[in-house]
């Protein structure tokens, strides 16, 4: 980080003086070097100020208020360039600029002669000249200024074809800068590839969109602007010189808004570039930066012995070194040289942007939605024929939840998709190994295995899991062929293991099992009420939102044991004990009720059995909850008033609450706490709890992949509901409710289940206790795997059968809003591999039942039906989803529009009232003991995606966080003589992992942290087979372990 | 007690510009029984002694102690020291200005708002002028009257101060008053703040009780700190980093806000609604909260009609024997300032290191009349020597433009940039004078703020005036013979 260095000592900062600007926590430390310029034009609407009617180039036009000169340049039709403006119209992107730097968007005004129309405010009557002189002569003269500046190499350059600076000369008619272009090789600045995205300063041109894509839309400190003058270039926030070694978390924001080459993913560094040898943006910038990472890399590679050959590639692939790329390079030079001198920059541009232009046409551009978490990011990929190149932001409208931002698993996760490791035909079990086989023989096998269990054990004994990774209609037939093709009642999948208790408590307090809000909602609530809940880390996108709202002023609680990153912008964290949060929830209420702070008209006039909740919270006392909980009295009391007294509260959570042996009675005191506070039925508050996977919401639950609903949370044991099923399937589903995930892993252990089919789900890591599991999985007479690679689960298969990752099919995900989104087809499953509905169905048909034979062509064929049998979704098809930028479920017929919220017209019960279920208080199914002192609580980090099957293949992301680790904090770490870097063994009752310690105070003291997604220090070796009674979830969330040091380096 | 102003017995005053004042002081004391105040400068080109007595005063430069001591003797012993003396002046006993002689630097211009500066004493804050006036009648007179802000730091450059105090009370938030006295292009800020930082102070006062603000920030240069914190009464005082760029006003408020990068802000809104932290913030110069509080004190020589009303200061260097600072009424000539200082030379640059260059300096001093001819109003007046090339002059203040640009608005960093290699240019025979034309005229119309705007001035104007010098360049000669090319 540089500092300017005007002489004199620093500049004052006025301590008297309070900054009246709300902030967040995190502005103390935010350094963007950038000015504290007045509030965007629309954010400093006087609500009085009415639209302005105003005259440009003869036109009248009429503009909103806040508009600018722009806007009305824009809407007489006439055209200013205008380089350095994000030109996106949504709310996130009014937080890029405007920068006014470029000075090419200048226009004369009557009143005030020539201004930058980006930045006027556009007032009633002004009269607007495009076309004046001095007007005209400043925006060719600085966009002559700002190519001066600019290394203009398109045919080495990723973005051309799609660079904003490009596309503006052309229009401009620029054939030949009067001040030449920025081609003085000794002046280069190295390239910094060291990132997922890579860095060349040589082409930037300071419009500083990344800085506050970085500063203001994540919300995130990284980058900033340095130096003054010539010296001004974008930097890092931290002492960084790399990408690398910044803070970054590779989000993508600013390769995203970046107008040139400057910031381009590193997928798509040379997807446009001029397509001969040695033309790569590399080769023609030259020196390339190597970070500290790269430094230790290349250290572990000497020492770990590489063979010649590997190494030298790894190596070669971060740095032009080799004689081949020096030869390469040399001819690039040459050819570009030749080129500058034969060619105006002009025509040179023209070759450039066909070539640009072509290559672009050989790139597939799919818009879908992201297969990682459940915010449902929408985007574009780019890719060629064999794999992902890079994601870009697609149409506002086309990705209401992400507009243009993304995270770093959707925006650079894609690394596993082309792994040599993908599989790629069918593998059936030949001794300890497996052999290839076509699918006609697999599918054999699997008919006849599941059959012949069928027949001797009944269908029963077969047990099915769902994915939540799937797509809506493959996990619609998953539930289908096990209740229909097969005839067990046992379905469940990995949903059981995250939001089950959520699913649970809400179904018994207002009525569906869901997000009662949107992410709109949580975007622009008054204030939030958020525990358990890793956001930034396990929902990046909305956290964005939750910190860029509570920079605004909004209020941010946060209770966890963990001193997560969400609890950075808090204006108030209160750190738990694990597994006590019942405690605090039923003190807050108390506290509300005694204050008379609840919402009493609300609760008199939708909420029932108001006096229960009040007779159960009585014993809280803000002194026993500091007892049980170690939350000080004040701090609790505080809280409870700050969300009683809010206009709308957001009420959010995850893992953190719902991972307990009493996981259920979490969720219903949180939603206590809504409904008392009247936060439930209205716009910008409401129950979030946010979902985990892409599509846990509707493949995990809503397609009925559940042991005791059919799809569209339709009762099993209702025999109305199977009637109508039973008509439109021509088989009735079984009536009994069946076997969730563990209790199918019991029953295999008591010989009653003998037959598993998994579809996309990695067990062997995710159960608790995986000894337990993996012995079962062993026990199994018969398991079916179907996935991208061969997991810890796979291995103990019968037959792997290679499925397709979401890039490679089409169809539907449900997002934790419940908003319904496309899948898009990008390319084509590796090898043999096929489309989970392509698999299910081909076995469908090799299997004898009931039903009709299933020949649908299309997932939307399945949709069709679908929709038919699941009244929440009756009202959708994919190509209302397509045109009308999602669908929120409800949405029961074709002219409804979806739904924001729930329960605005009354609760889902008969009586529309919603339930207070008073909450017990649990307490953790372990404690710590002599034996087994500290608390282990575990979850997720930004990098990794649930047991990292996809994450951890990702060069990418694995650059980030490679291995597992324990989180310690230092008072503990010093009672046990444990430094950072240690490698420790924690150890429970059932098992002991090696990681790496890392000390920090972001855990209390005796509480540890694992993450989960590691298969080498697997944190499920450890945790127990505890279960909530109501949700049958696992207490993740607490174990009691002991850990010591084993070696250090 | 003697009434404010009126002194008991004799009295001696040594200006602050005193080479090593104390030893001064110490001879004094040692030789005479005569009271001593150390004042201000005084803004004339050599420090002064005035030795006053009954209604008289003895106006003496030459400073060296045994002179001052034998001066202070003759003060003593109840005669009146003329020995030496540049003047000799009768005045009434409780003139708050010095004396004005007939003769000599002190003599020129009109002295109303320098009048104290070397005289009164820089520690005793003043009675405020306005304490009795209501807000309204102290915005309905400088309305009335038209005052102008004075100086590239004042937050109303030139223009209606009255119209920037009505936008800040309109503007939503807690208004705040900044004073402004840290830019080093001008020496006349610190100047009134190290002579009279009370007036200063006061001025900012009427300020704050027009615009209804509690709080009155001062952004000061180091030696201007200490004078304003010995009369500050509530008032924050703060040093500034030393930068030409924070004479702009929102790269003073960037400094004041503890940004470690000081860029310009983006306008419309100006501090004037946006400022200090966001709030509403009123900033003025030193000089203009003088000639305020003057206005305020006595309205007279303050004509409406003008396009100018007040007088303007003229901070005189370069090509001199000393500087000074002179201060004219608006509608008199400004060569006129040149009669306090030894000139040598006849080409100047009016308006500071961005000024206008120029061979003629008989226009009115009036900021209209300036920026007319292209001039800046800055308040500086730089006289070039026969020695100085045109040529190299313009070419360092492209060089200083470049180096000190904020780096935020492409006309200015790379317009800046390409004025100072085309100036290099030159001296390699290659002169396109409309293209440095035409970039001179962009860097004004679009930049950002007012460095971008003033900083090809000096080129824009020679090129008027002096084309033939860069002729000659190209054809490699210096008509000035002294230059050696461009850095």
């Amino acid at each position: 980080m540089s500092t300017d260095d005007v002489g004199g000592g620093p500049n004052p900062r006025v301590p008297e003086i309070q900054d009246p600007r709300p902030s967040t926590p995190l502005t103390e430390t935010f350094r963007t070097g950038t000015a504290n310029d007045p509030p965007r034009p629309e954010r400093a609407v006087d609500p009085e100020d009415g639209p302005a009617t105003l005259t440009v180039d003869g036109e009248t036009v009429v503009v909103p208020p806040g508009g600018t000169l722009l806007d009305a340049v824009e809407a007489a039709g006439s055209e200013v360039p205008a380089l350095c403006h994000y030109d996106r119209d949504t709310e996130a992107a009014e937080e890029i600029g405007p920068r006014t730097t470029c000075r090419t968007c200048m226009v004369e005004t009557d009143e005030e002669g020539p201004v930058a129309a980006c930045s006027t405010p556009a007032t009633d009557g002004a009269v607007v000249d495009t076309e004046a002189a001095a007007a005209a002569e400043a925006r060719r003269h600085n966009l002559e200024l700002v190519l001066s500046d600019h290394n203009l190499r398109c045919t080495t350059c990723g973005k051309n074809g799609r660079c904003e600076l490009q596309d503006t000369s052309i229009e401009e008619g620029i054939s030949h800068p009067r001040y030449g272009v920025f081609d003085d090789r000794d002046g280069y600045e190295p390239l910094d590839p060291t990132g997922a995205i890579d860095i060349d300063r040589n082409k930037c041109i300071l419009c500083n969109r990344c800085v506050e894509a970085c500063n203001d839309v994540q919300v995130e400190g990284v980058l900033r602007i340095e130096g003054t003058g010539e010296e001004t270039r974008i930097g890092f926030q931290s002492d960084a010189e790399t990408m690398a070694d910044s803070t970054c978390v590779s989000c993508g924001h600013c390769a995203t808004v970046c107008p040139t080459g400057s910031l381009v993913e590193g997928g798509l560094v040379d997807a446009t570039t001029m397509p001969l040898p040695g033309f790569t943006q590399r080769n023609s910038v030259g020196s390339v930066l190597e970070s500290e990472r790269d430094r230790e890399r290349d250290e572990r590679e000497a020492t770990e012995e590489l063979s010649g050959v590997a190494r030298f590639m790894s190596k070669a692939r971060r740095t032009a070194g080799s004689a081949t790329d020096r030869a390469l390079r040399t001819g690039e030079h040459l050819a570009e040289d030749v080129a500058a001198g034969v060619f105006s920059e002009g025509i040179l541009f023209g070759i450039a942007k066909r070539v640009g232009d072509a290559r672009l046409d050989r790139l597939d551009r799919t818009e879908t939605t992201c297969g990682y978490c459940a915010v449902g990011c929408r985007f574009e990929l780019y890719s060629d024929d064999e794999r992902v190149l890079g994601v870009r932001a697609t149409d506002p409208d086309a990705a209401p939840a992400n507009d243009f931002s993304t995270c770093v698993k959707g925006k650079f996760g894609y690394g596993f998709i082309e792994r040599d490791d993908r599989l790629k035909t069918p593998l059936i079990r030949e001794g300890d190994g497996f052999r290839e086989a076509s699918w006609d023989e697999a599918l054999d096998v699997v008919a006849a295995e599941l059959e012949g269990i069928r027949r001797d054990h009944g269908a029963d004994a077969i047990s099915c899991f769902a994915s939540s990774k799937c797509t809506n209609e493959e996990d619609y037939l998953m539930e289908k062929f096990a209740r229909t093709v097969l005839g067990t009642k046992n379905i469940d999948n990995c949903a059981r293991l995250c939001h089950s208790s959520t699913v649970a408590a809400l179904l018994e307090t207002v009525g569906y099992g869901a997000m009662s809000n949107s992410i709109e909602d949580v975007a622009n609530a008054d204030c939030y009420l958020f525990s358990g809940t890793n956001t930034t880390e396990s929902h990046p996108v909305l956290a964005t939102k939750v910190k860029r709202n509570v920079r605004d002023g909004a209020d941010l609680v946060v209770v966890d044991p963990r001193k997560v990153g969400i609890a950075e912008h808090a204006d108030q964290y209160l750190r738990s004990k694990p597994g006590y949060d019942t405690a605090w929830m039923n003190g807050m209420a108390r506290h509300i009720i005694e204050r008379d702070l609840h919402d009493a008209a609300f609760v008199e006039e939708h909420v029932r059995d108001f006096d229960a909740l009040k007779r159960k919270v009585e014993p809280f006392t803000s002194a026993e909850v500091e007892r049980l909980t170690d939350i000080p009295a004040g701090e609790l009391t505080a809280a409870a008033e700050r969300i009683a007294t809010a206009d709308s509260v957001v009420f959010g959570w995850a893992m953190g609450l719902t991972q307990h042996s009493h996981g259920t009675n979490n969720v219903r005191a949180m939603a206590n706490l809504a409904l008392l506070t009247g936060n439930v039925g209205k716009p910008d508050a409401g129950l979030s709890p946010f979902r985990g996977h892409n599509n846990v919401q509707g493949g995990g639950g809503d397609m009925g992949t559940l042991p005791n609903v059919l799809p569209g949370y339709q009762d099993v044991t209702d025999p109305e509901v199977l009637d109508t099923f039973e008509e439109a399937w021509g088989v009735r589903p079984p009536e009994e409710i069946g076997l969730t995930v563990p209790e199918t892993f019991e029953a295999i252990h008591d010989g009653d289940v003998r037959g598993l089919y998994v579809m996309g789900e990695n067990p062997a890591l995710s159960e608790p206790d995986i000894g337990h599991a993996n012995k079962a999985l062993e026990e199994t007479d018969f398991l079916v795997v179907q996935d991208l690679f061969m997991t810890e689960t796979a291995e103990h298969a019968d037959v792997v059968l290679p499925a397709a990752a979401f890039a490679e099919k089409s169809g539907t995900f449900t997002n934790t809003e419940r908003r319904v989104q496309r899948v898009g087809k990008a390319l084509d499953p590796p090898g043999e591999a096929r489309q989970d509905w392509e698999i299910l169905q081909s076995l469908a048909n090799r299997i004898d039942h009931d039903g009709r034979r299933w020949d649908y062509e299309t997932p939307t064929e399945i949709f069709e039906e679908l929709t038919d049998v699941t009244p929440i979704y009756a009202g959708m098809s994919h190509e209302r989803i397509e045109t009308e930028g999602g669908l929120q479920w409800p949405c029961p017929d074709a002219d409804h529009p979806g739904t924001r919220f729930l329960y605005e017209d009354g609760f889902n019960f008969s009586d529309g009232m919603a339930r207070f279920v008073p909450a017990d208080m649990g307490e953790p199914g372990e404690l710590p003991t002599e034996t087994y002192p500290l608390t282990l609580t575990t979850g997720r980090v930004l990098y990794h995606f649930h047991t990292g099957t996809l994450t951890r293949r990702v060069e990418a992301i694995t650059d980030h966080v490679p291995e597992s680790f324990v989180e310690i904090h230092p008072e503990t770490a010093g009672t046990l003589g444990i430094e950072g870097g240690d490698t420790v063994r924690v150890e429970s009752e059932r098992g002991h992992i090696d990681v790496r310690a890392k000390v920090t105070e972001r855990p209390g003291k005796g509480v540890v942290f694992v993450p989960m997604h590691f298969a080498d220090g697997a944190v499920n070796t450890l945790t127990g087979e505890r279960y909530d009674p109501t949700s049958g979830i696992p207490e993740y969330k607490v174990a009691s372990v002991r850990i010591e040091r084993i070696n250090r380096d | 007690m003697s009434p404010p102003g009126v002194e008991p017995g004799p009295v001696v005053r040594v200006t602050a510009d005193t080479s090593d004042r104390s030893a001064v002081i110490e001879a004094i004391d040692d030789a005479a029984d005569v009271s001593v105040r150390r004042v201000g400068p005084a803004g004339t080109p050599s420090p002064l002694g005035l030795y006053t007595t009954a209604g008289r005063t003895a106006i003496h430069t030459d400073l060296r102690p045994d002179a001052a001591a034998e001066a202070a003797t003759t003060l003593e012993d109840g005669d009146f020291p003329t020995t030496g003396a540049e003047a000799a002046v009768d005045h009434d006993e409780d003139t708050a200005a010095i004396p004005a002689p007939d003769s000599g630097p002190l003599s020129v211009g009109t002295r109303r708002v320098l009048g104290p500066c070397g005289w009164v004493d820089p520690t005793v804050r003043p009675e405020p002028v306005a304490a009795e006036f209501d807000p309204e009648t102290v915005l309905d007179r400088v309305a009335t009257v038209g005052l102008r802000g004075r100086g590239r730091a004042d937050g109303a450059t030139d223009d209606l101060i009255s119209a920037v105090w009505e936008r800040t009370i309109e503007a939503e938030g807690d208004p705040v008053v900044v004073i402004h006295a840290a830019d080093t292009d001008c020496p006349t800020d610190e100047l009134m703040c190290r002579s009279i930082p009370g007036r200063v102070l006061d001025g900012a006062g009427i300020v704050a009780d027009a615009v209804g603000a509690e709080d009155v920030v001062a952004l000061a240069t180091d030696p201007a700190v200490e004078p304003l914190e010995a009369v500050a009464d509530g008032e924050l005082i703060h040093r500034a980093p030393e930068s030409f760029r924070i004479g702009e006003p929102t790269m003073a408020l960037e400094a004041l806000e503890g940004n470690d990068r000081i860029e310009a802000r983006r306008r419309p809104p100006g501090p004037e609604e946006w400022g200090l932290y966001g709030r509403p913030t009123v900033v003025h110069t030193p000089r203009t909260l003088v000639q305020l509080r003057t206005l305020l004190e006595d309205g007279e020589g303050f004509d409406p009609e003008s396009a100018d009303p007040g007088t303007r200061t003229v901070a005189v260097r370069g090509a001199v024997r000393a500087p000074a600072v002179v201060e004219l009424r608006t509608d008199s000539a400004l060569s006129r300032a040149l009669s306090a200082v030894d000139a040598a030379g006849d080409r100047y640059v009016v308006g500071g290191r961005f000024g206008g260059v120029t061979g003629s300096v008989d226009l009115p001093a009036s900021a209209p009349a300036l920026s007319a001819s292209g001039l800046g109003t800055e308040g500086v007046l730089e006289v070039l020597g026969p020695d100085d090339c045109i040529v190299a002059t313009v070419g360092e203040r492209a060089a200083f433009a470049r180096e000190e640009n904020c780096g935020r608005c492409v006309p200015c960093r790379e317009g800046s940039k390409q004025l100072h290699g085309a100036l290099r240019d030159v001296y390699d025979g290659e002169f396109d004078p409309e293209t440095l034309r035409e970039l001179a005229r962009v860097m004004r119309t679009s930049s950002l703020c007012a460095f971008g705007e003033a900083a090809a001035r000096p080129i824009r104007t020679a090129l008027e005036a002096f084309e033939p010098e860069f002729r000659a360049h190209a054809e490699g000669r210096c008509p000035a013979g002294t230059c050696g090319g461009l850095r």
